[in-house]
């Protein structure tokens, strides 16, 4: 048995200006000749089986607060203490307590009470630029989508909708490789929306109303309540984890469509095919490439040796077409049966299994609905142009696209 | 075989009600509830499929 680091490996650097199209080719050679490849901090795991097998293995844990450190968030600071509340970068009793209390107030149900409403924010969208027949998808569509619907569910009064949109252009800055470039900013956003919660905290504790932090407010289990800070920290998580990943992703499905026309004529033909072109999409082009981890202690994949300490990147966009594992993984077929031994990994699994699939789902699927009802074709009006690289997110921040 | 389910883990995403709902269900406060908890063999299959599918990986076979 070798170190990964001594054998012959394809190497790759994840978050880079490559095309999606380009990165699938170099896996599928990749993942072919070996279980592994050589990124720039550590090897990344290839292979659907290896990925989920790792998402479930005690010996590695999730990247704590590796990204902050690097990226030169100050110890202390307000944006850091912020992050210590990311269920993503916790660990043990401590991310186990909090994910429990978050959880019980989101369930798939409540998720699912959203999609009026959901519907409602993409039909508006589509209304205003509807008689044009054209735009850039990106500022007209995707990114006004999500942050009105997370509004909706945490209790956010709607005229504050475009200041939670201001402040979560600016945290998001937080979660860059090179994030202590806008220090100034993040933490001047943070400190207007945990001012702004404050009240809104008083005002639920005060009334309760039917949303997700008057439920945060009111859980309790043995005793065990969230503190205001904790409180504040969650709600700037679900801004932060639940609005870049959903825009991009709606980007990505679109932009995946206008390159399969008679995959759009499909789902036009028969809306029932909307939830599984939405999983199929979700698995052909993910807004997450790589799942971070870090090894605890040493462990083997497939004869390679991956020592404690060492970084880890499950690559969840190459197990995702793992043709091994996944018949005819190289077509986009928005009726497809997976077999039972598939699982999609854009969302992770195991104990950091993404908390908003399930409203990532109401929102693609009314999204993709309203789309597809509405638009009779679509197709490319113009060079899209990819997120630049060091963003962690995959997607597009310009998609003109045209539908007559 | 017998299932037993991870309380601390679960969250009721409800695949395992998609894989087998004969054996799983979520009452009106979504809470998962077990229907048999012995379930015979010819369950066998949608039973280790639901076990499978949990995101969090919340459920067990005993024998």
């Amino acid at each position: 048995m070798k170190l990964y680091s001594d054998a012959e490996l394809a190497e790759f650097t994840p978050f880079s200006a490559e095309s999606p199209e380009s990165t699938r080719r170099r896996m599928r050679d990749a993942r072919a000749a070996a279980a592994l490849a050589k990124g720039p901090f550590g090897p990344l795991v290839l292979r659907h089986d290896d990925v989920v097998k790792l998402l479930h293995d005690k010996r590695l844990r999730g990247p704590g607060m590796d990204l902050a450190r690097l990226s030169g968030i100050p110890e202390g600071s307000r944006t850091w203490r912020r992050q210590l509340n990311i269920l993503l970068f916790m660990e043990g009793e401590h991310h186990h307590r909090l994910r429990r209390l978050v959880s019980k107030a989101f369930t798939p149900r409540a998720v699912d009470a959203l999609r009026p409403y959901t519907r409602s924010v993409i039909r508006g969208l589509v209304d205003r630029v509807f008689a044009d027949g054209r735009c850039d998808a990106v500022p007209a569509l995707c990114n006004p989508f999500p942050i009105p619907v997370i509004c909706a569910l945490v209790g956010i009064e709607p005229d504050r909708i475009s200041d939670m949109s201001r402040w979560a252009t600016s945290i998001l800055q937080a979660l860059r490789f090179d994030a202590g470039m806008f220090l100034a900013d993040i933490e001047q956003a943070q400190a207007e929306l945990d001012e702004y919660l404050d009240g809104l905290i008083d005002a639920r504790r005060a009334a309760p109303r039917d949303d997700l932090l008057s439920r945060l407010i009111a859980v309790e289990e043995a005793g065990d309540t969230l503190s205001r800070e904790e409180l504040q920290a969650v709600v700037a998580m679900m801004l932060v984890a639940g609005t870049d990943t959903t825009r991009n992703q709606l980007g990505n499905m679109i932009h995946t469509f206008t390159e399969f026309p008679d995959a759009w004529s499909r789902v036009r033909a028969r809306p029932e095919l909307v939830p599984n072109a939405v999983e199929e999409a979700i698995r052909w082009a993910p807004a997450t490439q790589a799942i971070p981890r870090f090894v605890l202690e040493d462990i083997e994949i497939d004869g390679l040796v991956i020592p404690k300490g060492v970084p880890v990147a499950l690559m969840s966009m190459s197990a995702n077409h793992d043709e091994s594992v996944l018949p005819g993984a190289d077509r986009f077929d928005v009726a497809r049966e997976a077999p039972d031994s598939w699982q999609l990994l854009t969302f992770g699994g195991g104990i950091h299994y993404c908390l908003g699939a399930n409203l990532a789902r109401v929102e693609l699927t009314e999204a993709l609905a309203e789309l597809s009802s509405r638009f009779e074709s679509l197709r490319l009006d113009g060079e899209p142009e990819p997120n630049p690289p060091g963003s962690v997110i995959i997607g597009y921040r310009s998609l003109p696209i045209a539908w007559r | 075989m017998k299932i037993v389910v991870d309380r601390n883990l679960c969250e009721s995403n409800g695949r395992c009600v998609d894989a087998c709902p004969q054996v799983f269900e979520l009452d009106d406060h979504d809470r998962l509830v077990i229907l048999i908890d012995r379930p015979s063999e010819d369950l066998r299959t949608q039973v280790e499929q639901a076990v499978r599918v949990c995101p969090r990986q919340a459920l067990h076979l005993e024998d």
